[in-house]
């Protein structure tokens, strides 16, 4: 051990010996445990009385039935089905938002509030893209310093709704819309087709409302591999988008399923708090995977398995890398 | 199972003295320190049967307790730098050893979140490089990348301080 180590060793325990440890977390942590598990009580009573009602469905030989829904999720999202985007564009999701764009557009960033200014922090590329509120890099830049060229479309920004003049001519409006904020800045007609197709409620559920242990409702998927990213917004997993894989990534999550080993420190993915949570559909299966503690569960099942899958690299696909950090932070992407 | 650590309460008082001065250095703040303590303590109540089933209750806790500060850093939307306690008069004639204290707690306030917890984790809580990247869910090479340019930030503090 070098001389510089021994002095931050020394810096930071003179430092610590300074904390005042009076404060009586450990009874506040106790009554708070307590208030929680009251609140859970009345949520578990009121989920009884729907699981009575679907198994009343399930007795009556109907076994197209939708799944228990989640406490938490609205009732007016996943369980319609999602009207298609039209041939040659995608619809984006974030929280309980969907909305259609080209489907050759990038993926990005959108201002985060920083210092009470809008701040973009992203090393995106040029070109038409669709960013959302995550900071998937340390380099950022106030958003008034941007002169874009290109159109986009900002997903939950933190801006108020309006229409501002931006860059060269184009036209940024921001509107208030399924409880989140959606920015459009193209030319007339495409800014009005896009925030046209602005509905409440995509394919993913739009919040989890604690980590899953009833089937939520996801349109069918076929044989595809649905893939639902959350990432942890005050202790609720939120939205932050979805990507449908194909039957390959499908076959692989099965397959890395079964040969995946009991966990042994399953109380961490109980936590719905873990930053990054999927919840993944391949046709009537569905699994939650917490991305932090790295392991995964069947929905319905009680026991968590791990490692989730070899390696973040073969998720590289749409929307994946740009929202979750288990990707863009990975140490195949940071270098 | 370890005995020792079935009662949530008295495994807690035990340790919530070490968690508060882990938590400060790791957030820079009391308020943030009592925060983050009290919401990993709190779940790690609610799950008591298993986690103090499990081998290592008090690693766990420690990593609630970083999930939670750099949770509550994304959850905010922020990417603030936190900045060292602000004094208007630079003590000159103090002992070189409060002065090198005083340049460590400013360099650990000036890193990223993660960077600072791998900073803490190793020289506060002597953890193994392995060990903090299992804890902050990153590469080893992550982990010692962070401390490295930690280490190099200081040099170059202490050395300005010294031409000063």
């Amino acid at each position: 051990m070098d001389d510089l180590e021994q002095l931050v060793r020394d810096g930071l325990r003179e430092r610590a010996e300074r904390v005042d440890t009076t404060a009586p977390l450990v009874a506040r942590a106790r009554q708070s445990a307590r208030r929680r598990r009251g609140a859970r009580a009345v949520v578990a009573a009121a989920a009884a009385v729907v699981i009575v009602v679907g198994g009343a469905a399930i007795l009556d030989g109907s076994r197209d039935v939708s799944p228990s829904p989640a406490p938490d999720v609205t009732s007016d999202g996943a369980e319609t089905p999602t009207p298609m985007a039209p041939d040659g564009w995608r619809t984006e999701q974030w929280h309980d938002l969907a909305v259609d764009v080209p489907a050759h557009w990038g993926y990005g960033s959108a201002p985060i509030r920083t210092d009470r200014r809008p701040t973009i922090c992203d090393d995106r590329r040029p070109g038409p893209y669709v960013g959302r509120p995550v900071m998937a890099s340390d380099m950022c830049m106030f958003a008034a310093w941007i002169e874009p060229e290109d159109p986009y479309v900002w997903l939950g920004a933190d801006l108020e709704p309006g229409i501002v003049v931006v860059g060269d001519g184009l036209v940024q409006e921001t509107v208030e819309v399924a409880g989140t904020t959606l920015t459009v800045a193209a030319d007339d007609p495409l800014r009005r087709r896009i925030l046209g197709s602005a509905r409440r409620g995509g394919t993913c559920p739009g919040e989890l409302g604690g980590v899953p242990t009833a089937r939520l409702p996801i349109a069918t998927t076929g044989h595809g591999l649905m893939v639902c990213a959350y990432r942890s917004e005050d202790g609720q997993p939120r939205l932050v988008g979805g990507e449908l894989l194909d039957a390959a990534a499908a076959r692989q999550l099965i397959g890395s399923y079964r040969a995946s080993a009991l966990m042994s420190r399953a109380p961490e993915c109980e936590d719905a708090a873990d930053e990054e949570m999927l919840l993944l559909q391949v046709r009537d299966r569905q699994w939650v995977a917490g991305l932090q503690c790295q392991g995964i569960r069947e929905v319905g099942e009680d026991d968590w398995f791990q490692p989730f899958l070899t390696g973040p690299d073969r998720w590289e696909v749409g929307v994946l890398p740009h929202v979750l950090a288990w990707i863009f932070g990975s140490p195949t992407k940071s270098g | 199972m370890d005995g020792g650590v079935t009662d949530f309460e008295a495994w807690a008082e035990a340790r919530v003295a070490g968690l508060l001065r882990f938590a400060y250095l790791v957030t820079g703040s009391q308020h943030a320190a009592e925060d983050a303590v009290q919401a990993a303590l709190t779940r790690a109540c609610e799950k008591w049967s298993r986690v103090g089933c499990t081998h290592d209750p008090d690693s766990y806790v420690r990593r609630m307790v970083v999930n939670e500060h750099i949770s509550t850093w994304r959850r905010s939307g922020r990417r603030e730098v936190a900045v060292a306690e602000v004094r208007d008069t630079v003590v000159v004639d103090a002992a070189a050893g409060v002065a090198d204290s005083d340049a460590v707690w400013r360099m650990c306030s000036a890193l990223p979140r993660r960077q600072r917890a791998a900073v803490v984790l190793r020289f506060y809580e002597d953890l193994e490089y392995a060990e903090i990247a299992a804890l902050l869910d990153c590469s080893e090479a992550t982990v010692r990348s962070h401390v490295h340019r930690a280490l190099t930030s200081l040099r170059a503090s202490l050395t300005s301080q010294e031409e000063r």
